[in-house]
């Protein structure tokens, strides 16, 4: 009896915890009269003046603990929202003290909810499921929800050629003149009959773009580009699936930059990215 | 000892400066490394800027150095950093018609922005070449589209047949002037007016007069002026002074500006409030420096004739 009081109660920490630890969403109070509403006003004076009738929701949570609040803001109208008028833009400012108020996320976004724990930084956001975390400035989206690395394996010497071509006759000249230039690929990474190449090396990746990547569909006996794109660094497949084909993720300088099957071929979905620094 | 090492050392740099011609020296490769990293940015060194060139010309990519990328004219600098940027095989795609293939936000922006910076910087101790470039930005969406021309903006065959089609229209235009009919007129076409006040040049004068004024060219016009002289030249000069006074009659005799009956011109009045305030500061006979220039101004006092004769005594000032 006792132990199973001990049990119960552990149960009760446990689950206790759980709740603790889950995001708090955000409540926005869509009052004109808000607090809150005045600063945004003057902040997105130009962009409201642009969207008459635009529903200003906000919210203030002292995501830092610094005793100051910062100001959560959701735009409702035709012009700041998805079809479905629930992924509106969203933004979140913060106060500084020499420069005012700053906007440290900027992203359409449906679901707001704020992790409660704070370890000496902005508490971590949670925006529609995806985890954003406090970087030198602002908010950075955590890419590791976004879904799962490729896993690439190194193209045989002896195919180099054929890889290079997905590239142009420039890459495929480079790759058979000793300039470093190597391939890597992934089969059915995305969807059946489907090749996933990325090509490095010093002179053909750029630092405003990174490395050039390829995804190639089986059109008969040959291949053809669905996508030719870069990426800085991590190229990831997510969960999401579109006409047969996963969502390809590919690293961009800000965040990530999201590609959706479109009946032919891959194109831009969504970006996730953090706001431009000054 | 520090003074003598100065001192060989500007004379030296003077003289590499000097004497480098074509072939830059060192110091001013180092200076133009510099530039390039300050202009665009990118912070890369020599020998990779000499892979990145030796890339470029791996791939034939090189031939587009003095084309047109919008209205950036490419030179050695420009593609090395556009090669820097997103890399030398998609640089070649791109000035290829091939687009560019970014996931980046702006990359379209940013690296013209970074090609446009370099180009104009001397790298020719690294490429061996060099070629003046630069210009006005290209438009992003140009970029994008991978808008380029190898040799220059214009196709060969186009502007050929641009410049034929210019040289036939010029020689129409000379013929048409040198041609009796219809070009400049001759001084033999006029020397035989009969009925006219005069000959030739001097004929001319009245009708000159009046054309010029008119802002027409007597001197080329079709048809020829030695078939119309004499009509013209009986009518106009006979018939300018009564248009002349019908002209002026038709504004009633000059009542215009007999304006007294309606109220006059009378600036103050017509115009309102703000003329009706004028100040008396107006320097005139009669009014003093205190009416004119405030009590400020009047209230100086003149030194004496002694104090100045104290002032300009030179020796005074230098004793």
């Amino acid at each position: 009896m006792k132990s199973a009081a001990l049990l119960a109660f552990a149960t009760l920490l446990a689950s206790s915890a759980a709740a603790l630890a889950a995001p708090a969403p955000v409540a926005f109070d869509p009052s004109p009269d808000a607090a809150a509403r005045r600063i945004v006003n003057v902040v997105f004076a130009e962009y409201l003046q642009q969207r008459v009738g635009v529903n200003v929701e906000t919210a203030v949570i002292d995501l830092d603990s610094d005793g100051t609040g910062e100001i959560l803001a959701r735009f409702v109208h035709t012009g700041s929202c998805l079809a479905d008028m629930k992924t509106c833009r969203t933004v979140v400012l913060e106060h500084r003290n020499r420069q005012g108020w700053k906007i440290v996320y900027d992203q359409p976004t449906a679901a707001v909810a704020f992790e409660k724990e704070n370890q000496g930084v902005p508490s971590p956001l949670v925006m529609d499921g995806l985890t954003w975390k406090w970087g030198a400035s602002r908010y950075e989206p955590d890419g590791n929800t976004l879904g799962k690395d490729v896993a690439f394996s190194d193209v045989p010497s002896a195919s180099v050629d054929s890889y290079a071509v997905a590239f142009g006759e420039g890459a495929r000249k480079l790759a058979a003149g000793g300039y470093g230039v190597k391939f890597r690929y992934s089969g059915d990474a995305v969807g059946k009959d489907t090749l996933v190449v990325s090509m490095n090396g010093k002179v053909v990746c750029g630092d405003v773009t990174g490395c050039p990547v390829r995804i190639l569909a089986k059109d008969g006996k040959t291949w053809k580009p669905v996508l030719s794109t870069s990426s800085k660094g991590r190229i990831a497949v997510s969960d999401t699936v579109r006409g047969g084909y996963h969502d390809v993720v590919m690293q961009t300088g800000l965040g990530y930059a999201v590609y959706g099957w479109n009946g032919n071929g891959y194109s831009i979905a969504k970006r996730v990215e953090a706001v431009k620094g000054e | 000892m520090r003074l003598s090492a100065r001192m060989i050392a500007i004379p030296a740099l003077v003289a590499a400066t000097f004497f480098a011609g074509t072939a830059p020296s060192s110091a001013e490769g180092t200076l133009s490394l510099a530039a390039f990293r300050r202009e665009t940015g990118i912070n890369a060194d020599a020998s990779t800027i000499q892979q990145a060139w030796s890339s470029l010309q791996a791939m034939g990519t090189t031939k587009y150095v003095g084309g047109m990328l919008g209205g950036l004219k490419l030179d050695e600098s420009s593609l090395i950093a556009g090669a820097l940027s997103i890399g030398a095989s998609e640089l070649d795609n791109l000035l290829g018609g091939g687009g560019l293939a970014s996931s980046v936000t702006g990359a379209g922006s940013e690296v013209l922005g970074r090609m446009t910076s370099a180009s104009g910087i001397n790298l020719s101790y690294l490429t061996g070449s060099f070629t003046a470039g630069g210009g006005g930005a290209a438009s992003t969406s140009s970029m994008l589209s991978g808008a380029s021309s190898g040799t220059g903006a214009c196709d060969t065959s186009v502007a050929s047949a641009l410049a034929s089609g210019g040289q036939a229209h010029v020689e129409k235009i000379v013929n048409a002037a040198m041609s009796g009919e219809y070009g400049f007129s001759k001084i033999s076409d006029l020397s035989n007016n009969s009925g006219g006040g005069g000959s030739g040049f001097a004929s001319l004068g009245c009708l000159d007069k009046l054309f010029q004024n008119a802002g027409s060219d007597i001197m080329f016009k079709p048809p020829s002026l030695g078939s119309l002289t004499n009509s013209l030249q009986n009518w106009v000069c006979g018939q300018s002074k009564s248009v002349s006074e019908q002209v002026a009659g038709a504004f009633g005799g000059g009542e215009i500006f007999q304006t007294a009956s309606l109220g006059g011109f009378f600036p103050s009045k017509t115009f309102g409030e703000a003329n009706d305030g004028n100040p008396s500061k107006a320097p005139g006979i009669g009014q003093d420096p205190a009416t004119t220039f405030g009590g400020a101004f009047a209230a100086f006092d003149s030194p004496s004739q002694d104090q100045i004769s104290k002032s300009a005594n030179i020796m005074n000032l230098y004793k």
